[in-house]
Protein backbone atom coordinates (compact mmCIF):
# COMPACT_ATOMS: atom_id res chain seq x y z
CA UNK A 1 0.00 0.00 0.00
CA UNK A 2 2.17 2.79 -1.45
CA UNK A 3 1.14 6.02 -3.26
CA UNK A 4 2.09 7.15 -6.59
CA UNK A 5 4.67 9.81 -5.33
CA UNK A 6 6.31 7.34 -2.56
CA UNK A 7 6.03 4.54 -6.09
CA UNK A 8 8.02 7.22 -8.19
CA UNK A 9 10.31 8.41 -6.09
CA UNK A 10 11.63 5.29 -4.92
CA UNK A 11 11.50 3.67 -8.84
CA UNK A 12 13.74 7.08 -9.00
CA UNK A 13 16.06 5.82 -6.11
CA UNK A 14 16.45 2.01 -7.44
CA UNK A 15 17.30 3.77 -10.76
CA UNK A 16 19.67 6.28 -9.59
CA UNK A 17 21.70 3.62 -7.49
CA UNK A 18 21.62 0.81 -10.17
CA UNK A 19 23.01 3.15 -12.93
CA UNK A 20 25.79 4.60 -10.37
CA UNK A 21 26.75 0.51 -9.83
CA UNK A 22 26.47 -0.15 -13.32
CA UNK A 23 28.76 3.06 -14.51
CA UNK A 24 31.00 1.91 -11.52
CA UNK A 25 30.99 -1.61 -12.77
CA UNK A 26 31.95 -0.66 -15.83
CA UNK A 27 35.10 1.46 -15.38
CA UNK A 28 36.44 -1.75 -13.23
CA UNK A 29 38.67 -4.37 -15.08
CA UNK A 30 37.58 -7.08 -13.38
CA UNK A 31 33.11 -6.27 -12.70
CA UNK A 32 33.25 -9.34 -10.07
CA UNK A 33 34.91 -7.60 -7.66
CA UNK A 34 35.61 -3.82 -6.86
CA UNK A 35 37.83 -2.13 -4.35
CA UNK A 36 36.92 -0.29 -1.22
CA UNK A 37 39.34 2.08 -0.10
CA UNK A 38 40.57 2.26 4.05
CA UNK A 39 41.52 5.40 5.71
CA UNK A 40 44.79 4.80 5.14
CA UNK A 41 44.16 4.50 0.99
CA UNK A 42 44.82 1.35 1.06
CA UNK A 43 42.25 -1.04 -1.16
CA UNK A 44 40.48 -4.53 -0.08
CA UNK A 45 38.56 -6.22 -3.13
CA UNK A 46 35.59 -6.95 -2.17
CA UNK A 47 32.51 -8.95 -4.45
CA UNK A 48 30.49 -7.13 -6.10
CA UNK A 49 27.81 -8.73 -5.33
CA UNK A 50 27.64 -6.23 -1.62
CA UNK A 51 26.92 -3.31 -4.47
CA UNK A 52 23.36 -4.66 -5.26
CA UNK A 53 21.99 -5.85 -1.20
CA UNK A 54 20.77 -2.09 -0.92
CA UNK A 55 18.89 -2.02 -3.97
CA UNK A 56 17.73 -5.74 -3.27
CA UNK A 57 16.38 -4.38 0.46
CA UNK A 58 14.67 -1.31 -1.40
CA UNK A 59 13.27 -3.78 -4.15
CA UNK A 60 12.31 -6.18 -1.57
CA UNK A 61 10.59 -3.76 1.08
CA UNK A 62 8.79 -1.88 -1.71
CA UNK A 63 7.34 -4.69 -3.58
CA UNK A 64 6.24 -5.96 -0.28
CA UNK A 65 4.22 -3.11 0.99
CA UNK A 66 2.65 -2.64 -2.91
CA UNK A 67 1.74 -6.36 -2.96
CA UNK A 68 -0.13 -6.26 0.02
CA UNK A 69 -2.32 -4.27 -0.99
CA UNK A 70 -3.74 -7.25 -3.04
CA UNK A 71 -3.99 -9.46 -0.09
CA UNK A 72 -6.69 -7.37 1.32
CA UNK A 73 -10.59 -6.46 1.41
CA UNK A 74 -11.64 -2.90 -0.58
CA UNK A 75 -11.82 -0.23 2.42
CA UNK A 76 -10.94 3.09 1.17
CA UNK A 77 -10.85 4.91 4.75
CA UNK A 78 -8.61 1.82 5.99
CA UNK A 79 -6.32 1.76 3.04
CA UNK A 80 -5.51 5.78 2.90
CA UNK A 81 -4.31 5.58 6.35
CA UNK A 82 -2.46 2.68 5.44
CA UNK A 83 -0.96 3.97 2.38
CA UNK A 84 -0.19 7.29 3.93
CA UNK A 85 1.78 4.99 6.65
CA UNK A 86 3.29 2.94 3.89
CA UNK A 87 4.38 5.78 1.60
CA UNK A 88 6.30 7.46 4.51
CA UNK A 89 8.20 4.41 5.32
CA UNK A 90 9.37 3.64 1.68
CA UNK A 91 10.73 6.92 1.29
CA UNK A 92 12.74 7.27 4.18
CA UNK A 93 13.87 3.62 3.71
CA UNK A 94 14.72 4.52 0.10
CA UNK A 95 16.62 7.45 1.42
CA UNK A 96 18.36 5.64 3.35
CA UNK A 97 19.61 2.59 1.11
CA UNK A 98 20.58 5.51 -1.28
CA UNK A 99 22.88 6.68 0.78
CA UNK A 100 24.36 3.62 2.07
CA UNK A 101 24.94 2.43 -1.71
CA UNK A 102 26.70 6.16 -2.25
CA UNK A 103 28.91 5.82 0.32
CA UNK A 104 29.53 2.64 -0.33
CA UNK A 105 30.75 3.48 -4.84
CA UNK A 106 32.22 6.92 -3.31
CA UNK A 107 34.51 4.55 -0.99
CA UNK A 108 35.47 2.71 -4.05
CA UNK A 109 36.41 5.35 -5.85
CA UNK A 110 38.93 6.60 -3.25
CA UNK A 111 36.37 9.39 -2.16
CA UNK A 112 34.89 10.38 0.71
CA UNK A 113 37.63 8.57 3.08
CA UNK A 114 37.19 10.99 6.24
CA UNK A 115 34.28 9.60 7.07
CA UNK A 116 34.84 6.43 9.24
CA UNK A 117 32.56 3.31 7.52
CA UNK A 118 32.15 2.35 10.99
CA UNK A 119 30.72 5.30 12.43
CA UNK A 120 28.98 5.39 9.30
CA UNK A 121 27.64 1.60 9.52
CA UNK A 122 26.42 2.73 12.81
CA UNK A 123 24.39 5.48 11.52
CA UNK A 124 22.94 3.59 9.04
CA UNK A 125 21.63 0.97 11.60
CA UNK A 126 20.62 3.54 13.92
CA UNK A 127 18.62 5.59 11.36
CA UNK A 128 16.87 2.20 9.89
CA UNK A 129 15.96 1.09 13.65
CA UNK A 130 14.52 4.92 14.34
CA UNK A 131 12.17 3.89 11.46
CA UNK A 132 11.67 0.14 12.90
CA UNK A 133 10.23 2.39 15.86
CA UNK A 134 8.73 5.29 14.60
CA UNK A 135 6.59 3.07 12.48
CA UNK A 136 5.76 0.50 14.91
CA UNK A 137 4.99 2.89 17.05
CA UNK A 138 2.18 4.29 14.72
CA UNK A 139 0.85 0.96 13.61
CA UNK A 140 -1.45 0.03 16.28
CA UNK A 141 -3.49 3.41 15.66
CA UNK A 142 -4.03 2.42 12.32
CA UNK A 143 -7.65 0.79 10.92
CA UNK A 144 -7.54 -2.73 11.17
CA UNK A 145 -7.39 -4.61 7.60
CA UNK A 146 -9.26 -7.52 6.78
CA UNK A 147 -7.90 -10.25 4.39
CA UNK A 148 -9.27 -11.23 1.17
CA UNK A 149 -8.73 -14.84 2.62
CA UNK A 150 -11.30 -15.30 5.52
CA UNK A 151 -9.52 -18.42 7.06
CA UNK A 152 -6.46 -15.61 7.92
CA UNK A 153 -8.62 -12.86 9.60
CA UNK A 154 -9.26 -12.87 13.86
CA UNK A 155 -11.94 -10.82 14.78
CA UNK A 156 -11.59 -7.24 15.19
CA UNK A 157 -10.65 -7.05 19.20
CA UNK A 158 -8.53 -10.08 18.86
CA UNK A 159 -6.87 -8.18 15.32
CA UNK A 160 -6.29 -5.18 17.06
CA UNK A 161 -4.75 -7.67 19.99
CA UNK A 162 -2.61 -8.87 17.27
CA UNK A 163 -1.56 -5.42 15.61
CA UNK A 164 -0.72 -4.11 19.12
CA UNK A 165 1.14 -7.07 20.19
CA UNK A 166 3.31 -7.20 17.34
CA UNK A 167 4.08 -3.36 17.21
CA UNK A 168 5.48 -3.89 20.95
CA UNK A 169 7.37 -6.58 19.70
CA UNK A 170 9.23 -4.15 16.42
CA UNK A 171 9.62 -1.31 18.97
CA UNK A 172 11.38 -3.59 21.21
CA UNK A 173 13.43 -4.80 18.63
CA UNK A 174 14.26 -1.68 17.13
CA UNK A 175 15.12 -0.60 20.78
CA UNK A 176 17.77 -3.54 20.95
CA UNK A 177 19.18 -2.62 17.14
CA UNK A 178 20.11 0.97 18.40
CA UNK A 179 21.52 0.08 21.66
CA UNK A 180 23.71 -3.10 19.36
CA UNK A 181 24.54 -0.36 16.89
CA UNK A 182 25.87 2.02 19.10
CA UNK A 183 27.69 -0.11 21.82
CA UNK A 184 28.95 -3.62 19.66
CA UNK A 185 32.52 -2.23 19.14
CA UNK A 186 32.76 -3.64 15.28
CA UNK A 187 29.02 -3.21 13.89
CA UNK A 188 29.88 -6.30 11.36
CA UNK A 189 29.79 -8.74 15.08
CA UNK A 190 26.63 -7.25 15.68
CA UNK A 191 24.43 -8.37 12.26
CA UNK A 192 24.31 -12.19 13.73
CA UNK A 193 22.52 -10.82 16.70
CA UNK A 194 20.37 -8.77 14.50
CA UNK A 195 19.31 -10.97 12.24
CA UNK A 196 18.48 -13.15 15.75
CA UNK A 197 16.39 -10.43 17.14
CA UNK A 198 14.30 -10.46 13.18
CA UNK A 199 13.88 -14.20 13.83
CA UNK A 200 12.93 -14.06 17.02
CA UNK A 201 10.00 -11.04 16.18
CA UNK A 202 8.76 -12.79 13.16
CA UNK A 203 8.71 -16.39 15.43
CA UNK A 204 6.90 -15.05 18.64
CA UNK A 205 4.53 -13.16 16.71
CA UNK A 206 3.90 -16.23 14.39
CA UNK A 207 3.37 -17.68 18.00
CA UNK A 208 0.80 -15.08 19.17
CA UNK A 209 -1.67 -15.05 16.14
CA UNK A 210 -1.89 -18.80 15.97
CA UNK A 211 -2.69 -19.07 19.92
CA UNK A 212 -5.61 -15.82 18.99
CA UNK A 213 -7.00 -17.84 15.93
CA UNK A 214 -6.76 -21.14 18.11
CA UNK A 215 -8.91 -18.99 20.74
CA UNK A 216 -11.34 -17.69 18.13
CA UNK A 217 -11.65 -21.02 16.48
CA UNK A 218 -13.03 -22.30 20.03
CA UNK A 219 -15.36 -19.73 20.71
CA UNK B 1 1.24 15.54 23.15
CA UNK B 2 -0.01 17.94 26.24
CA UNK B 3 -3.95 16.26 25.29
CA UNK B 4 -2.04 12.97 26.15
CA UNK B 5 -0.94 13.48 29.19
CA UNK B 6 -4.14 15.34 30.47
CA UNK B 7 -5.97 12.18 28.98
CA UNK B 8 -3.81 9.92 30.71
CA UNK B 9 -3.76 11.95 34.21
CA UNK B 10 -6.95 10.64 35.32
CA UNK B 11 -7.90 7.17 36.67
CA UNK B 12 -11.15 6.73 35.18
CA UNK B 13 -9.94 7.45 31.55
CA UNK B 14 -7.32 4.98 32.43
CA UNK B 15 -10.14 2.88 33.61
CA UNK B 16 -11.95 3.57 30.26
CA UNK B 17 -9.05 2.33 27.68
CA UNK B 18 -8.23 -0.59 30.36
CA UNK B 19 -11.93 -1.48 29.24
CA UNK B 20 -11.55 -1.30 25.66
CA UNK B 21 -8.28 -3.03 25.90
CA UNK B 22 -9.96 -6.24 25.78
CA UNK B 23 -12.92 -5.37 23.09
CA UNK B 24 -14.82 -2.48 21.66
CA UNK B 25 -17.72 -1.01 23.90
CA UNK B 26 -20.89 1.12 23.45
CA UNK B 27 -21.19 3.92 25.35
CA UNK B 28 -24.05 1.95 27.69
CA UNK B 29 -21.73 -0.89 28.03
CA UNK B 30 -18.91 1.78 29.37
CA UNK B 31 -21.47 3.61 31.42
CA UNK B 32 -22.01 0.17 33.52
CA UNK B 33 -18.72 0.06 34.98
CA UNK B 34 -18.46 3.47 36.58
CA UNK B 35 -20.82 5.32 39.47
CA UNK B 36 -20.45 8.18 37.75
CA UNK B 37 -23.39 10.49 35.61
CA UNK B 38 -23.55 9.88 32.16
CA UNK B 39 -22.77 13.44 30.76
CA UNK B 40 -19.41 13.27 33.20
CA UNK B 41 -18.16 9.78 31.16
CA UNK B 42 -19.39 12.03 27.74
CA UNK B 43 -17.11 14.32 28.62
CA UNK B 44 -14.65 11.93 29.56
CA UNK B 45 -14.71 10.02 26.69
CA UNK B 46 -14.50 13.45 24.45
CA UNK B 47 -11.29 14.11 26.17
CA UNK B 48 -9.92 10.57 25.29
CA UNK B 49 -11.39 11.21 21.69
CA UNK B 50 -9.60 14.38 21.03
CA UNK B 51 -6.40 12.88 22.31
CA UNK B 52 -6.32 10.51 19.63
CA UNK B 53 -6.59 8.19 22.40
CA UNK B 54 -10.19 6.14 21.01
CA UNK B 55 -12.11 6.14 18.08
CA UNK B 56 -16.14 6.45 17.94
CA UNK B 57 -18.24 4.66 15.00
CA UNK B 58 -21.82 5.26 14.92
CA UNK B 59 -23.68 2.10 13.92
CA UNK B 60 -27.23 3.41 13.45
CA UNK B 61 -28.30 4.17 17.26
CA UNK B 62 -25.22 3.18 19.18
CA UNK B 63 -21.72 4.05 19.06
CA UNK B 64 -19.22 2.09 19.64
CA UNK B 65 -15.97 3.08 21.23
CA UNK B 66 -12.01 1.69 20.26
CA UNK B 67 -8.99 1.77 21.53
CA UNK B 68 -6.47 3.62 19.29
CA UNK B 69 -3.17 3.33 21.52
CA UNK B 70 0.28 3.84 19.57
CA UNK B 71 2.76 1.24 22.11
CA UNK B 72 4.62 4.84 23.23
CA UNK B 73 0.93 5.84 24.61
CA UNK B 74 0.22 2.24 25.48
CA UNK B 75 3.63 2.70 27.78
CA UNK B 76 2.71 5.73 29.33
CA UNK B 77 -0.46 4.42 30.61
CA UNK B 78 1.02 1.40 31.89
CA UNK B 79 3.73 3.98 34.07
CA UNK B 80 0.26 6.25 35.08
CA UNK B 81 -1.33 3.50 36.60
CA UNK B 82 2.01 1.75 38.22
CA UNK B 83 2.47 5.52 39.37
CA UNK B 84 -0.78 6.16 39.94
CA UNK B 85 -0.71 9.55 38.56
CA UNK B 86 -4.20 11.68 39.54
CA UNK B 87 -5.18 9.67 42.61
CA UNK B 88 -4.72 11.85 45.18
CA UNK B 89 -1.98 10.62 48.46
CA UNK B 90 -4.51 9.72 50.83
CA UNK B 91 -6.22 7.47 48.14
CA UNK B 92 -2.84 5.94 47.32
CA UNK B 93 -2.05 5.39 51.49
CA UNK B 94 -5.58 3.67 51.55
CA UNK B 95 -4.98 1.95 48.56
CA UNK B 96 -2.03 0.42 50.26
CA UNK B 97 -3.59 -0.35 53.35
CA UNK B 98 -6.15 -2.48 51.38
CA UNK B 99 -9.08 0.04 52.09
CA UNK B 100 -11.34 1.31 49.47
CA UNK B 101 -10.26 5.64 48.06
Amino acid sequence: MIDRKASLISCALLVLMLAATAWRLALLPDWTHFPAFLPDKTAVMRSSFWLLVAPLCLVFVGGTLALNKQRIKESPDAIHSWTRWGSSLLIIYGVICAALQFFILARSLGLALAINPTNFGRAALVLLACLIVVSANYMPKLPLLQSRFTMLNLDPARGAQFVRFSARMLVLAGIAIIVIAVFVPQPSKGVPWIFSISAAVVVVSFLRRWQLSREYRDE
Amino acid sequence: MDKVFKALSDPTRRRVLELLRKRPLTAGELAENFKIAKPTLSAHLATLKEADLIEAERQSTIIIYRLKLSVLEDALLAFADTVGVGIPLTGLTKAAKGQKP
